[in-house]
């Protein structure tokens, strides 16, 4: 066994040394210069020929693997094109993709979705105009009379703080509904179909850009100049809150001058600020004077009230001493302090809840799926710039070994003489 | 060059033989130099053709730059078009643009302060100036001002600030200039944005005011007098006022927008010639029968001066009071002797506008990770030398083996042509035995029969792999469909038009060398009106006509004269309302990188300008709806006093007088409706008409509802008795004191229907419809493409597949002839390995037999 590995071993050796000398051989007598229509050309001829092979093989060899490198590392674009895609398909594209959408402006509302839920005050009996809360407020508010006395007290001013309370309510209602479908109309534009992180920030920064700054700004803006045109241009009210006639002269044709309603003792005037305003005294039944938490009453309703707070319609205990001052019959209950979210409930005036527009809670949707489907992006395409395309080197390699065969197997023979005849030459310059 | 050298190159041309062969006769020596010369210059000629073709072919090379610099990118940004995809595709204009506005002095000056109000104004005071006197309505002026200025730098802030919230969205980097002209776009329509809207609601709010003849404080517009009836009892009496200016006397009932310079005045108001006496005036102030159209109207000469300060607020009880003047020597754009108020706040107070843009801040955030560009290159070395060389040697190849042949053939022809009989079947016996015959595998060494048949062979294998590669390679360049780029220099609009058209091609972009241009160039909106407001319903005429004085309630139509001309004013409004959006639509700068198709770009237009549509009444209603909510629930006393009563009472000897609110109407069903709960208490209008016998009779007007303000009961009316002329007659009969011009019916067709209420007019500011002209030819000139590029998918052309074919040949044959032999060898060996041992049997068989 042992004498046939040797034997194996030695004829393997044998075989390998008589293949090195075979390839040895071939090497040396290579001649890829023979002219093939003249055979057994004389020995010169053949040593040039041979010469020229060697060279005509370092060379190509020097510029192929030099073409080779170069193809392989250089960036070779390669475009994919599909057609009609689905959201599956789309999303398991690289971001790079381009998708033109069939419609350049695509509307919100095909893709998002705003709900909101408005502050549990704005729905209550406070400001139901049906409601036997307002019913109740209206007879003593009819009851009350015009005395100047009585201008900071409950029975004569709470219908018109509820009252402007409602106007709030409806008017921010009405501007969040008007703003929300204005935005919901319009259209985002977009040539391309957005990615969806893309997609995510830009509509989540429009939308929290509207919900946040633009639409409450807007209102509270609104709110303030019709406020203080109103105010400031001097308008009488005819619940007499801010200016009372006042008679000088007792003869007919003598001008009624009006003098301007002080609050808080005689320290605040109606005609140099529009903030004078007192807390609303509420008569008991037993004819005690008592504050009403959080109303305010002043010049004009709409002006106290945003510098009051809610405090009192959260309030059973108060709700209760009103019931029974007024002998309401159905008594009204207070609302929930859990369902609102402006905490708290005695320091947070109702202008800052207006400036949320009496909104609690914004629910927003948005569906990536939806916007895809209204892009209806019919071709996608992505273009990955790639290296080491195997079919652009073989072309490449291709036709540049080609020329460069043809090439040098012209130059070489020229050139080697050349080179040869240099070098001599120097050679016998330096000896 | 001397001229042996010269002689000698010659004759190396001209024994320059390429085709040597063993055949050293005269004949083939002759036959092969012509060969070689007809090789050549063939050669020549197909190579510089070849050559040209593809140094001018195109050929994009695709270039990358990872986590370049800013100063890279704008080095690089010169020459190419660089493609930076944005590692964060999303910033807030807060962190790439720094806007602060400066505003006027006047804001934050003494004349804004509490305690010039209250200089202002003596709370102890029981007697009236005149109205024209300064110290009438100087409080409310300048609490008016301050509120002007508070609510103007709100709005500038308010919309820098969202403005700053904006995300500025780019998903490539922009260039400096690209993004300076984007964001300069942006900040441009915010600046022109924010002070309009401000200045819009506040004329709007004016109006609102004049229109109900709503009664001020002050007793510029009115005054309360009192009066002893007959019956010794006390009532109120309400006047109007008025104003003297240049020699006219005016009534602000009539003509609510009165004025006259505000002075200081003594007992006395007017001299023999009906002029003011003046103890001074206030250089540039102006009174109005409402303190807010006198303010806007002043100008603040007078408050740029000390000494004029000073002598004003000597008229005031203590005047130890120190107040500073406005500095005359601050810079403003506002020049104090002739801008009004109006005019200063228009601009929302703003001086200047301190502007920023910082395109490091920006290149920073979209921190692009890498930078890629495509050089369009004519000539690329490397390619083109590839191209040559390939091509060069795929034609040696067919023209070393074609040009021998026609050679030989052509010459041989005169000699041999009468030896053979010319014969189909002996030419093809020929043509088949050169064929067999055909020999590329000779060899100097090896040129034994067996060694030629086996040369013979690897030929045919050759030609046969060889052929059926170049066929399978020619179908597949013919076949496959490649995408190239095109550029297009100045591109004509025809030219575009037609190319997008083309649905062979794709990415069709041309850049616009002008990125930004207001909508007003390629975009025209024009309001087609509802006819009301082009009526005789709201010419004077019928105002005064129903301005009717001897009317008893407050719901007949003779009372109508305040509704109508809030009518007018609503008209005119609406018309200001879309001219002033207009204005700002126009302005709205368009942005577009490429030139859109028209589609696109009609259907972009048409969402911008329905948009618009939509948007611009919706202010205007918003704004209304809340100034008649917080109108009616303050009670505001209304000049035709419907709403409100002055009481005189008794008390303990002295008159006192009280306000009491008339808020509530017995509605038609006699129904007790107060207006301070109920927003909707009207009661249907009556016309009351003399009958025969000289009774009146009244008759319901169809359509009309009265309520206690003038502007509800507008909204709450619609047009159905303007359709009838003869109620139009009955009208004029019932009302007018003598001959009346002739008023017309409505009668045009209308998109509205005619009960539709006057406040779904209002709000949809009587637009019938909109008449839109989208220009697409100016689009593509203010866009100005310089040029245009695009992609197309196409086969190759002839010339190219055969560029493309030839150039591959030669490697293919190099490589082929060095394979076949081996490879017919290898095949050859393994077939004897199999056949041998076959064919060993054999001959043992025989060698049994």
């Amino acid at each position: 066994m042992k004498n046939f590995i040797v034997i194996s071993g030695h004829f393997i050796a044998v075989r390998v040394r008589i293949i090195r000398t075979k390839i040895l051989n071939a090497l040396f007598t290579l001649n890829l210069f023979e002219n093939v229509d003249k055979p057994n050309p004389p020995e010169h001829e053949l040593i040039a020929q041979r010469l020229w092979t060697r060279v005509y093989l370092l060379v190509l060899a020097i510029l192929l693997s030099f073409v080779i490198i170069f193809t392989l590392f250089s960036y070779q674009p390669d475009t994919t094109i599909i057609n009609k895609p689905t959201l599956k398909i789309y999303n398991d594209l690289p971001s790079s993709v381009d998708c033109p959408c069939i419609l350049l402006s695509i509307p919100y509302y095909t893709f998002v979705n705003i709900n909101q839920s408005f502050h549990d005050v704005c729905s209550s009996d406070f400001v139901n105009q049906d409601s036997m809360w307002t019913f109740m407020l209206f007879k003593a508010f009819l009851n009350s009379g015009n005395e100047r006395a009585n201008i900071s007290s409950f029975s004569r001013m709470s219908l018109l703080h509820f009252q402007a309370l409602k106007v709030l309510c409806t008017t921010a209602n009405r501007v969040v509904h008007n703003q929300v479908a204005l935005f919901l109309n319009s259209s985002l534009t977009s040539a391309r179909m957005m990615e969806l992180d893309q997609f995510q920030n830009q509509i989540n920064a429009a939308i929290s850009n509207l919900l946040s700054d633009t639409i409450p700004s807007r209102f509270m803006h609104q709110l303030e100049l019709v406020r203080g045109i109103s105010s400031r241009d001097s308008l009488v009210s005819a619940f007499g809150t801010n200016w009372q006639p006042l008679i000088h002269n007792e003869t007919s044709g003598s001008i009624i001058y009006l003098q301007p309603q002080q609050y808080n003792g005689s320290s605040c005037n109606c005609a140099t600020s529009a903030d004078c305003m007192e807390s609303m005294m509420l008569t008991l039944k037993s004819g005690l004077q008592q504050i009403v938490p959080g109303m305010l009453c002043g010049c004009l309703s709409i002006d106290s009230l945003l510098k009051s707070t809610l405090e009192g319609v959260y309030n059973q205990t108060c709700l209760d001493l009103i019931n029974e001052s007024y002998n309401f019959s159905t008594p009204i209950m207070a609302l929930d302090a859990n369902g609102t979210h402006f905490h708290p409930i005695n320091a947070t005036t109702i202008n800052s809840i207006a400036a949320q527009l009496f909104v609690e809670r914004w629910s927003v949707n948005i569906s990536f799926e939806s916007y895809f489907n209204a892009c209806q992006p019919n071709t996608c395409s992505y273009t990955f710039y790639k290296r080491f395309n195997v079919l652009y080197v073989v072309s490449i390699f291709l036709t540049f070994y080609g020329g460069a065969r043809v090439i040098l197997t012209i130059v070489i023979p020229i050139m080697v003489p050349l080179v040869h005849k240099c070098l001599r030459k120097s050679k016998i310059l330096n000896t | 060059m001397n001229y042996s050298e010269k002689m000698r190159l010659i004759r190396w041309l001209s024994q320059l033989n390429l085709f040597e062969s063993n055949a050293i006769d005269d004949y083939s020596i002759k036959l092969q130099r012509r060969s070689t010369r007809v090789y050549i210059i063939v050669l020549l000629i197909a190579l510089l053709l070849l050559s040209i073709y593809g140094l001018f072919r195109n050929e994009t090379t695709y270039i990358e730059i990872q986590n370049p610099t800013i100063n890279v990118y704008e080095q690089l940004q010169d020459r190419y078009t660089l493609e930076c995809p944005c590692s964060d595709v999303s910033i807030s204009f807060q962190q790439i643009v720094g806007l602060v506005p400066t505003y006027h002095e006047i804001c934050f000056s003494d004349f804004v302060t509490q305690r010039w109000f209250e200089y202002l104004f003596d709370v102890s005071k029981i007697a009236s100036y005149f109205p024209v006197d300064f110290r009438t309505s100087a409080t409310y002026q300048f609490q008016l001002l301050a509120i002007l200025c508070r609510l103007s730098i709100q709005a500038i802030e308010d919309g820098l600030r969202s403005f700053f919230d904006t995300e500025f969205i780019t998903r490539q980097l922009l260039s400096k200039s690209v993004f300076s002209v984007q964001v300069q776009t942006d900040i441009d329509n915010f600046k022109l944005n924010a002070p309009n809207e401000f200045s819009y609601s506040l004329d709007f709010l004016r109006h609102f005011l004049i229109s109900d003849a709503l009664l001020p404080a002050t007793e510029t517009m009115s005054i309360f007098y009192l009066t002893q009836s007959i019956n010794q009892s006390w009532f109120a009496r309400v006047d109007f006022d008025g104003f003297v200016s240049s020699n006219y006397i005016c009534n602000c009932y009539h003509s609510p927008m009165c004025n006259a310079t505000a002075g200081f005045f003594g007992d006395q108001l007017f001299d023999k010639q009906q002029q003011y006496i003046y103890l001074g005036a206030v250089d540039g102030w102006v009174v109005a029968c409402y303190p807010i159209d006198g303010l806007l109207l002043s100008t603040l000469k007078s408050f740029y001066n000390q000494t004029e300060l000073n002598s004003i607020v000597k008229f005031f009880k203590n005047s130890s009071d120190n107040f500073t003047s406005l500095d005359p020597n601050k810079p403003t754009r506002f020049n104090p002797h002739n801008v009004t108020i109006q005019t200063i706040a228009k601009e929302c107070f703003v001086e200047t506008w301190v502007q920023h843009i910082n395109y490091s801040s920006y290149f920073n955030n979209c921190a692009p990770k890498v930078c890629a560009y495509t050089v369009n290159q004519r000539f690329d070395i490397f390619y083109t030398v590839t191209t040559i060389f390939g091509i060069y040697s795929g034609l040696t190849m067919v023209l070393r083996l074609v040009i021998p042949m026609i050679i030989s053939f052509l010459f041989r022809k005169k000699n041999e042509a009468s030896n053979i009989p010319k014969n189909t079947t002996n030419r093809l016996r020929k043509f088949v035995d050169t064929l067999l015959q055909l020999n590329l595998f000779k060899s100097a060494r090896y040129t034994t029969p067996h060694h030629v048949n086996q040369q013979r062979w690897y030929t045919r294998v050759y030609f046969i792999l060889f052929s059926a590669i170049v066929i399978i390679l020619t179908l597949y360049t013919a076949i496959n469909v490649r995408v190239t780029q095109i550029d297009l220099a100045k591109p004509s609009l025809n030219i575009i038009l037609d190319l997008q058209k083309r649905t062979d091609i794709s990415s069709l972009q041309c850049p616009c060398s002008k990125l930004s241009s207001p909508l007003k160039n390629f975009v025209k909106l024009t309001p087609i009106y509802h006819e009301i407001c082009s009526s005789d319903f709201i010419t004077e005429a019928w105002i005064v006509l129903l301005t009717s004085l001897s009317v008893t309630d407050f719901n007949e139509f003779g009372a109508f004269g305040p509704v109508f001309r809030l009518l007018q004013t609503y008209c005119d409004l609406a018309h200001r309302t879309i001219s002033n959006g207009l204005n700002l639509f126009n302005e709205v700068q368009f942005l577009s990188n490429d030139l859109l198709t028209p589609d696109l770009f009609e259907s972009h237009m048409r969402s911008e300008s329905l948009y618009f549509q939509i948007t611009t009444p919706n202010e205007f209603s918003h704004l209304l709806v809340l100034m008649r909510e917080i109108v009616r629930v303050s009670q505001f006393t209304t000049g035709t006093a419907t709403n409100f009563a002055l009481d005189i009472t008794n008390k303990s000897g002295n008159l006192q007088g009280k306000f009491r609110a008339i808020d509530g109407i017995a509605n038609d069903t006699g129904y007790y409706c107060s207006s301070i709960i109920n927003s909707n208490c009207k009661r249907q209008s009556i016309l009351r008409n003399l009958g025969s016998y000289l009774t009146f009779n009244t008759i319901p007007v169809t359509g009309f509802y009265s309520s206690k303000y003038s502007s509800d009961t507008l909204f709450f009316s619609d047009l159905r008795s303007l359709y009838v002329q003869s109620f139009i007659s009955t009208v004029v009969i019932a009302l007018a004191k003598q001959q009346s011009v002739p008023f017309t019916a409505l009668s045009r067709p209308s998109n509205f229907s005619r009960n539709t209420r006057f406040e779904s007019l209002t709000n949809n500011l009587f637009i019938e419809y909109w008449i839109e002209l989208f220009n697409y030819t100016a689009y593509y000139e203010s866009c100005q493409p310089l040029s245009c590029t695009y992609t197309i998918r196409e086969r190759l052309g002839l010339v190219s597949i055969i560029a493309t074919v030839i150039g591959l040949v030669g490697g293919l044959s190099a490589i082929l002839r060095l394979l076949t032999p081996y490879c017919v060898d290898l095949v050859l060996a393994f077939y004897r390995r199999q056949v041998q041992p076959k064919a060993s049997q054999v001959r043992e068989s025989e060698g049994k037999n």
